[in-house]
């Protein structure tokens, strides 16, 4: 019988010299690690198979505890005896992971070594960049602007073609002009009147200070019925303000009814905590693997890190998807669940990569969930939501709550723009601070009489939130210190 | 406000929702060459991700030299004898003590499940065995296997064999990694084309469509990184809670299997 032993610094190196020695049929009895390196013990294929196969086993299992149960064996289902055929046992591999571990982490030291003696050896050689710096200074670069060439022949060609188009810029300016003055007029009239009727009067100064846009303010008190008391005018506006407020009450809340729902919105409204929030209240009550997560939100630095993060707490799993085909292809691995979340990247409403983002996030039965900062500015707001709209029903999150000065712009702007609100976050602890929208509640919050601000209209203010700035471009004013 | 210990998400933690250790599966069909690269870069990269990962080595027995599972489960040994101080894995051989759990597992006796502790405190369990290993310890229960497949006539052979016995008798729905040196390699194609021949067998004489992904064994590249990355990802989501171990999920006969039988 021929067993050789091959000691090698790795155990590649040593399995290679035992190939040598027995060829392709070599086999490998046993390898350990020694001081030098690894020790393998090989012998050729064919000496095996002059032993007696079953006396081979009994010697073996003499160094095995007598109560060792035998090597796992296949069950024999049903469609085995086709495959019993035709599948021959896979035979044990040689090296075993650990030995591959051990031999690679030895490489990687030993390339440590060699980079640390090469760097030794760098500072003898010239460094190019040295030189070459002081002798080529750096050129300042200057943006200048390009002034257009005259494109005398051009020109003329260009106004006679471009004459039409002007009268027809003309007659639009004229349209706008008669449209705003008659608006002015109409402003004015109804301003008018309202000053005649001081509860209309309050109550527009109470629900533009609460930051209910003018239009909202307008559009609602002129409905209000003429003989309404103080008191009662008051409920009447909150009730009118309620029943045009859409919320999911009447149905399950959005982490009972799940669904898949990606979450968007500008940068920083919290999207990240409230797809948090939403797979923690699922999981509690579904159980960690009704709930998927997903992120698209490969820009913002550690946003995988930190959607991963909550869903190691939870057991769940976050993916990142990179692309429309990655995004479809997760979905249906995840097509199981009961409630897929979708984390965006956040982006202004003008951002151009938006349009991207939108079309990967254009399949079907993925509903969009805007996120929008409770505290957030009426016009920026209002920007978002148009910037953000979809087909079908829209349906949004209030995030922030708690840090909102004036709840009365995003309330206005899912009023106006029919937003069904689906949550509300009142803090940032996860999932806790998390509640159903309540309109009547929202509404009452929104109502309360804020503390004093500088930002706060007064009663002879109020000609000013009607009057057009439009017509006043910040050229058409000056500033008197 | 400022306790050392209280974060937003004191709440989830407190909801105690941890899943248990989920259990992935590396079809170990003989081409080390592979498979070894695989698992490497499967390790790191779930260690990457966060994971305390056990590999379970069904492909080598414990011995007195190498303690393994065997010696885990007669608590000889604590399994938590490092490798190496920089890899953040722990290896276990596992071949005599997985052969004992599922030997104890048919006569009704508590199962992987009850893996002693330190496989319970990892959150992934990888366990790397030939396809009657797997078929015997995973059956019908919603695992997916992967199966590494590098170049040659040969690899693509025993991966079919492979792939048939964990399909058919196992109830187990493998996919595969086709490893290439790198991406801007000369033999991409080549190599790719052999796995597309895979894919079309597995298609044609099991009615399976065989999912595939290509990955470079050197991660220095950034696509071939966040390629083995989603995949890691993918097979933590398919990967059996050890908690279930004992409620597989059933699986399915897909209608369209054509299998007519014979030897391919």
């Amino acid at each position: 019988m021929n067993i050789q032993r091959f000691t090698a610094p790795t155990a590649r190196d040593a399995l290679a010299k035992a190939r040598m020695a027995f060829g392709d049929g070599t086999l490998i009895l046993s390898n350990r690690p020694t001081a030098n390196g690894v020790e393998v013990v090989a012998t050729a294929e064919d000496t095996l198979a002059a032993l007696d196969q079953s006396e081979s086993f009994a010697n073996r299992a003499k160094d095995q505890d007598a109560k060792r149960p035998s090597p796992v064996t296949p069950r024999r289902a049903n469609p085995a005896n086709q495959v019993e055929d035709d599948v021959a046992e896979l035979a044990m591999s040689t090296l075993s992971f650990q030995d591959y571990v051990r031999e690679r982490m030895l490489r990687r030291r030993q390339e440590a070594a060699g980079n640390k003696a090469e760097n030794a050896a760098a500072p003898q050689a010239p460094a190019p960049i040295a030189v070459a710096s002081p002798s080529a200074p750096r050129r300042l670069q200057i943006e200048t602007p390009v002034k257009p060439k005259p494109a005398a022949p051009e020109k003329a060609a260009a106004t006679s073609a471009s004459a039409p188009a002007l009268s027809q810029g003309i007659v639009d300016e004229l349209r706008n002009m008669k449209a705003l003055i008659e608006e002015r007029f109409d402003t004015l009239s109804w301003l008018g009147q309202a000053r005649q009727h001081p509860i209309q009067s309050n109550l527009m100064l109470k629900l533009i200070r609460a930051g209910y846009s003018p239009v909202l303010a307008r559009a609602i008190l002129e409905k209000m019925p003429e003989e309404t008391g103080a008191a009662e005018a008051v409920h009447w506006v909150m009730d009118v303000l309620e029943r045009n407020l859409k919320t999911d009450a009447g149905g399950p809340a959005i982490h009972e009814e799940g669904g898949i729902y990606a979450l968007v919105g500008a940068t920083g409204v919290g999207k990240t905590t409230t797809a948090a929030k939403l797979a923690g209240l699922c999981a509690r009550t579904h159980g960690p693997s009704s709930v998927g997560l997903i992120t698209l939100d490969t820009y913002r630095v550690g946003a995988h890190e930190q959607l991963r993060a909550y869903g190691r707490m939870m057991g769940v799993v976050a993916h990142l998807a990179h692309d429309r085909a990655a995004l479809q292809d997760l979905l249906n691995l995840l097509a199981g669940k009961k409630m897929v979340l979708i984390d965006t990247t956040g982006l202004a409403p003008h951002d151009p990569r938006k349009r991207d983002m939108l079309d990967v996030l254009d399949l079907p039965m993925v509903h969009r969930l805007q996120v929008l900062n409770a505290g957030g500015h009426g016009d920026t707001l209002e920007d978002v939501v148009s910037s953000f709209k979809s087909k079908g029903v829209q349906q949004a999150v209030l995030s922030k709550i708690d840090e909102a000065a004036k709840l009365g712009p995003v309330l206005d702007a899912a009023i106006r723009h029919q937003l069904v609100l689906r949550g509300v976050t009142t803090g940032q602890r996860v999932p806790e601070d998390w509640e159903t929208a309540d309109a009547g509640k929202l509404v009452r919050m929104s109502m309360r009489s804020p503390v004093k601000s500088a930002f706060d209209p007064k009663m002879t203010d109020m000609g000013f939130f009607f009057a057009q700035t439009g017509s006043a471009g910040p050229t058409g004013g000056r500033l008197d210190a | 406000m400022l306790e050392a210990c209280a974060n937003q998400a004191i709440g989830l933690q407190a909801m105690a929702l941890q899943a248990s250790p989920r259990m992935l599966a590396l079809a170990s069909h003989g081409e080390q060459a592979s498979e070894l690269p695989l698992l490497w870069n499967l390790c790191s990269t779930l260690a990457d991700l966060g994971y305390s990962v056990l590999v379970l080595d069904a492909t080598h027995c414990e011995s007195a030299q190498s303690p393994g599972l065997e010696q885990l489960l007669s608590g000889e040994s604590s399994g938590r004898e490092q490798l190496d101080p920089l890899v953040p894995w722990t290896i276990l051989p596992a071949a005599i003590g997985l052969s004992r759990l599922c030997q104890a597992s048919s006569e009704g006796q508590p199962s992987l499940r009850d893996l002693p502790g330190l496989a319970q405190s990892c959150s992934v369990i990888l366990l790397y065995a030939s396809a009657s290993t797997l078929v015997s310890l995973l059956p019908h229960s919603g695992v997916t296997p992967l199966l590494a497949v590098g170049g040659g006539k040969r690899a693509l052979v025993s991966a079919y064999q492979a792939l048939k016995l964990m399909l058919l008798n196992g109830g187990l729905r493998p996919s595969i990694a086709c490893m290439v040196e790198s991406i801007e390699s000369e033999r991409v194609e080549s190599e790719l084309a052999l796995n597309r021949n895979l894919q079309d067998c597995a298609m044609t004489f099991l009615g399976y469509q065989l999912e595939s992904v290509s990955l470079a064994e050197d991660l220095s590249d950034e696509s071939s990184a966040s390629a083995l990355r989603a995949l890691a990802l993918r097979l933590v989501e398919s990967g059996l809670p050890l908690e279930q171990f004992e409620r597989p999920i059933p699986w399915v006969k897909q209608p369209s299997i054509g299998y007519q039988g014979g030897s391919h």
